[in-house]
């Protein structure tokens, strides 16, 4: 190795590194900073809050909602988007950490906000929201949202304590296209809101479609959810709303492997074998699946009573839509495994918003209340029906607000659902994290020949293991 | 300035000049290697560490952190879904080396024997493919897969004779070739690359002394070029191996694993337990598998690496 | 001239055409390849110029009205501006970091003399081991506890930090093909260690510090996981990641998309187009050739 030598050179390489080195440091520190400014979390800063970023109108609400709250109050909001995939992910990323958002979009059951709830990562609102704002909120749309403190099973639960508000209450049903309807030369009348199609007739109507040329059942599955939905209306058929939900947190006898279920859903299996939906199902993006069902390619489209928004974003303007185009009827059920099917409607509560602890920590509690209080306001709720066409959860504001044909669909499929003797909800909503996923994966398999019992057995197990593990 | 000031500046400057030569060696070196060090282990050697202790424990990411010792390492026996990842990684990487091998080395040859002026524009070519943001890359490929309006199916429909309309991502029993196949179309150029960079590196004189000696031409390739091109050939085999393994792109952004983990792969699923189940002491479990699994891809490629080096002795 | 002249005339013309042959045929083969690998980007990048409606019912066709504006949309309206400038930043503020961290480390571990400086050495490069990918949950964790979640700071440590083991091997590789006289030389003449690493060492391995940049440039732009796993806001994602969420913003809209998908694929692609020669010449040198 070379001698070194020192001396006056020593200044210039102490020079040079300290240069290097601050440099190096300055640079990091500059990302540093510039966050510092954006993303900054001490109280009197702006509120973070999260959605989902779905075009359209809703999304347009939402910001103008945030604008107002901001003129009105002077409190800054910052929007936090993710695309519906990535949304979950994302959040669950950031809630146990120092950029959780004061508020965000979210989901009930014990898989969504259970989780929240039991990680102690979102606060009771109960005495602490308005409660004016409180009593207006329909029935349904709260009981969706108690749980006791703690506890991810207690979802639902007559003492449980409000853990967020949400914004709206959507049905589920099954869309259907008239233009279809009518080529195929099916009497509209027999199925126009009827909740007492049975399983035969629907496959005969599946048939006649068929025959027409059209594809009687478009699904687009690749996000998982949207065959999901259909799911859960068959196995609310086949043993009812509450039947699903006492297997699904271990409290009753029966089990998803009981033969009923067995049957329902072999039947939904061979609406796919018969192609009655579409082949694709697994491949075909939900977007793409509400374009030809739109686009007259298929005759009915499950979805959720969101399905305008999805309508507004392939149709021109001056085109037909609900109810001229597009209507709905329920789901078909099984008159021989489970008579009361047919007097069973499916609905949810939809576009929770909790605050966040992390909203407490940072001293955001009172003003994150406000926003939510002011999402839940009059003027807004009134704005999130009319421009937005999304199922309010006030009952008392549907009246004020002049109704358009869309808006009475989307009331009456509301009014069916409550005045309904029982409602069931999406079973991702209902089951744990892990049958979740076991479920998801197991309708795919469904489609691609994996038989009933086995995918049955497979989310019974996982059910089972799962409320072992809670 | 005081004698007594001055003798002390001399003490002083006559103290530091004993002190810095070595002082000032040491911190000349810490300035030299110190910021690597430091970043290499802050932010890659604690991490490591990190992740086989919370492979031992569960822990959500928030709240309670509690050591369960090897109970994820035995709740992988169990887990389905991760053996089926590890299964189709193998296959990726089955799959993969089969062009980026033999294919791969073939079409090397063939830009090595086409016209010198066109040699240029085809190195180009087979290039840009690999530098395309994989993310990208998956959503154009999704594109042309989309079964009612992509472009092979629409190709297909317009064939003669062919009724077949492959849901090219929807199929679970050929989902994960139609994403293989992606991985193909952005890699084969550049291991073709990769070989005639090796080919153009072979000793012209071997080859022509082979010749005199009456070697034939598949003897010139199979005794001459071949073992010239070993080290390629390792860098081809552990290139496509690991990078096999540690796949994610594709994956994610075409079917997140989907439809019903058929195109499930260790990445994913690591990505899955950790921030979609927020298991992440489990999901570290996995980590410290997929890093035994390179670790061991590793070994072999450093024991083909051995062997070549005693053979390259030989030539 | 003799018969076997006349025979190894002969044999030579035919081996000529022979290997005329197989030339043109060996250049057939390979457009074809090229066909096949550019067909689809073809395909794609025609559609970018449609309208959605006209993707979805017309796949095949050219576009009836060619729609540039897709792409002042996506840029604009999708805020692949932010995502665009945001990755630049990234990039360019790691690389630079990289280049030098590594560099000097190089350095050291070419012309000084330390303790444990082969341990050190051996203990860097040994991390070429580790399948960064594996990191995932430590490093979210750890980024977590640094209160680094959502900065660019997190991703630059990170990359600087994964670039640490190659960087040092390839540069030290090179640092060492350069003849210590010149160093010696130098020092007589009065130089500093910096002044001989930056006048000397860094001019002479500038070719090989080059195809580093470059490498680190297409690794680093196109780099995925780590983004969605630190960055959940909209002003500090980078190109991948703002890729994934303007698809989940924009999901019927595929022009928006794929406007923005090229964009985003072009600044990689014009490097290697430019500097191809650099990237394959530090490909071959990392793999101890050439």
């Amino acid at each position: 190795m070379p001698n070194h030598k020192g001396g006056s050179q020593w200044l210039n390489r102490r020079g040079y590194l300290s240069l290097a080195g601050s440099a190096g440091i300055a640079g990091l520190a500059g990302c540093l900073g510039d966050d510092d400014d954006t993303n900054d979390n001490g109280a009197g800063m702006a509120l973070e809050w999260w959605n989902i970023w779905t075009g359209g109108a809703i999304h347009d609400v939402s910001e103008e909602i945030a604008t107002a709250f901001t003129e009105d109050t002077g409190i800054e909001v910052e929007f936090g988007r993710f695309g519906l995939g990535d949304y979950r992910p994302q959040l669950r990323n950031a809630l146990g950490t120092d950029v959780a958002p004061d508020t965000f979009f979210t989901w009930p059951g014990p898989d969504r906000m259970g989780r929240e709830v039991a990680a102690d990562q979102v606060i009771s609102l109960e005495d602490r929201f308005d409660s004016s704002i409180l009593d207006n909120i329909s029935e349904p749309a709260k009981q969706r949202v108690r749980f006791e403190p703690d506890d991810q099973l207690s979802w639902g639960s007559e003492d449980g304590e409000i853990f967020g508000i949400p914004l709206t209450t959507p049905t589920i049903q099954w869309w259907y296209n008239r233009d279809v309807i009518d080529d195929a030369g099916i009497e509209e009348g027999r199925i126009h809101h009827a909740g007492d199609v049975g399983w035969d007739e629907f496959t005969d109507i599946c048939e006649q479609i068929k025959e027409a040329g059209y594809t009687p059942i478009q699904i687009g599955n690749t996000a998982q959810w949207p065959a999901q939905l259909p799911f859960t209306d068959i196995m609310a058929k086949a043993g009812g709303g509450d039947l699903l939900k006492e297997i699904a947190f271990g409290e009753a006898d029966a089990a998803f492997t009981d033969d009923n279920f067995v049957e329902a859903v072999s039947s939904f299996q061979e609406l796919h074998e018969e192609e009655y939906i579409n082949r694709d199902i697994n491949a075909l993006s939900n977007d793409d699946a509400i374009s030809i069902f739109y686009d007259d390619g298929a005759a009915f489209f499950p979805m959720g009573s969101w399905v305008n928004s999805m309508i507004e974003g392939v149709k021109e303007e001056d085109e037909p839509g609900i109810p001229e185009k597009i209507d709905y009827m329920w789901a078909p059920f099984f008159p021989d495994l489970y008579d009361e099917g047919a007097e069973e409607r499916f609905l949810m509560a939809d576009y929770v918003h909790p605050v966040s602890q992390a909203a407490v920590d940072r001293g955001h509690e009172d003003s994150t209340i406000e926003l939510v209080e002011y999402m839940c306001s009059e003027g807004l709720m009134e704005k999130f029906l009319e421009d937005g066409d999304q199922p309010i959860s006030r009952p008392d504001l549907w009246d004020n607000v002049d109704q358009t044909p869309v808006h009475e669909t989307v009331g009456e499929s509301l009014n069916q659902a409550v005045e309904a003797d029982n409602t069931y909800d999406p079973l991702d909503l209902t089951l744990l994290p892990a049958p979740v996923e076991v479920m998801y994966a197991g309708i795919q398999e469904l489609f691609d020949g994996t038989p009933a019992e086995e995918m049955l057995q497979n989310l019974q197990d996982s059910v089972d293991e799962s409320l072992e593990e809670v | 300035m005081s004698i007594h000031e001055k003798f002390v500046t001399l003490v002083q400057l006559r103290i530091s000049k004993i002190l810095t030569d070595s002082i000032r060696k040491k911190l000349r070196t810490v300035g030299f290697v110190g910021p690597a060090t430091f970043f290499y282990i802050a932010f890659f050697v604690v991490p490591t560490v990190a992740l086989f202790g919370l492979s031992l424990f569960r822990y959500s990411g928030i709240g309670e952190i509690e050591f369960v010792g090897l109970q994820h390492y035995q709740a992988f026996f169990g887990d389905t879904i991760a053996h089926r990842a590890i299964w189709h990684n193998l296959q990726i990487a089955l799959i993969s080396f089969i062009f980026n091998f033999f294919v791969a080395l073939g079409l090397a040859f063939m830009v090595k024997k086409s016209y010198d002026r066109l040699r240029q524009f085809f190195q180009t070519a087979l290039l840009l493919p690999m530098a395309m943001m994989p993310v990208a890359v998956a959503f154009a490929w999704m594109y042309l897969y989309n079964p009612s309006y992509g472009f092979f199916n629409a190709t297909l429909e317009i064939l003669p004779y062919i009724e077949s309309q492959p849901i090219w991502l929807g199929d679970p029993s050929i989902a994960l070739y139609a994403i293989i196949i992606v991985g193909i179309w952005q890699w084969i150029g550049f291991n073709t690359i990769i070989w005639l960079a090796g080919l153009t590196s072979v000793d012209e004189s071997l080859i022509e002394a082979a010749r005199i000696d009456g070697a034939g031409k598949i003897q010139t390739v199979r005794y001459v070029v071949l073992p010239q091109l070993k080290p390629i050939a390792i860098f081809v085999f552990i290139f496509t191996f690991i990078g096999s393994f540690r796949t994610f792109e594709y994956y994610w952004v075409m079917t997140r694993g989907g439809p019903a983990h058929a195109t499930e792969v260790m990445v994913t699923w690591i990505y899955k337990s950790a921030f979609d189940q927020s298991m992440l002491g489990y999901a570290a479990m996995l980590s410290v598998l997929l890093f035994f699994i390179t670790f061991i891809l590793a070994i072999v490629n450093y024991k083909l690496g051995e062997k070549t080096g005693s053979q390259g002795a030989k030539l | 001239m003799s018969v076997d002249d006349r025979y190894d005339g002969i044999k030579s013309v035919r081996s000529a055409v022979k290997s005329e042959f197989g030339r043109v045929g060996s250049t057939l083969v390979l457009f074809l390849l090229v066909g096949f690998l550019y067909f689809p980007i073809g395909i794609f990048l025609i559609s970018t110029f449609k309208s959605g409606a006209e993707i979805r019912r017309d796949p095949m066709s050219l576009p009836s009205e060619w729609q540039y504006e897709n792409y002042i949309l996506a840029w604009t309206e999708g805020n692949i501006q932010t995502y665009f400038l945001n990755s630049v930043f990234v990039v360019a503020l790691s690389l630079i970091l990289i280049t030098v961290i590594a560099c000097l480390a190089a350095y050291a571990f070419v012309q000084f003399d330390f303790r444990a400086k082969t341990m050190l050495l051996i203990f860097i490069v040994a991390g070429l081991m580790i399948p960064t990918q594996v990191l995932i949950v430590p490093l979210f964790t750890l980024m977590n506890f640094l209160n680094l979640l959502n900065t660019f700071a997190s991703l630059i440590i990170t990359y600087v930090a994964f670039a640490m083991p190659f960087s040092i091997f390839l540069i030290r590789q090179f640092f060492i093909g350069i003849p210590d006289s010149y160093a010696e030389a130098a020092r007589l003449d009065g130089a500093s260690e910096l002044q001989i690493f930056y006048r000397v060492y860094v001019p002479l391995s500038a070719p090989a510090l080059a195809a580093l940049a470059i490498y680190q440039f297409v690794f680093l732009w196109n780099e995925f996981l780590y983004v969605i796993t630190f960055i959940s806001r909209d002003d500090t994602r980078t190109l991948p990641a703002g890729l994934l969420a303007f698809q989940g913003r924009y999901t019927d809209d595929w022009p928006l998309l794929f406007a923005a998908i090229v964009i985003a694929v072009l600044p990689t692609v014009i490097f290697i187009a430019i500097f191809q020669r650099y990237f394959i010449r530090g490909i071959t040198m990392g793999m101890g050739k050439g």
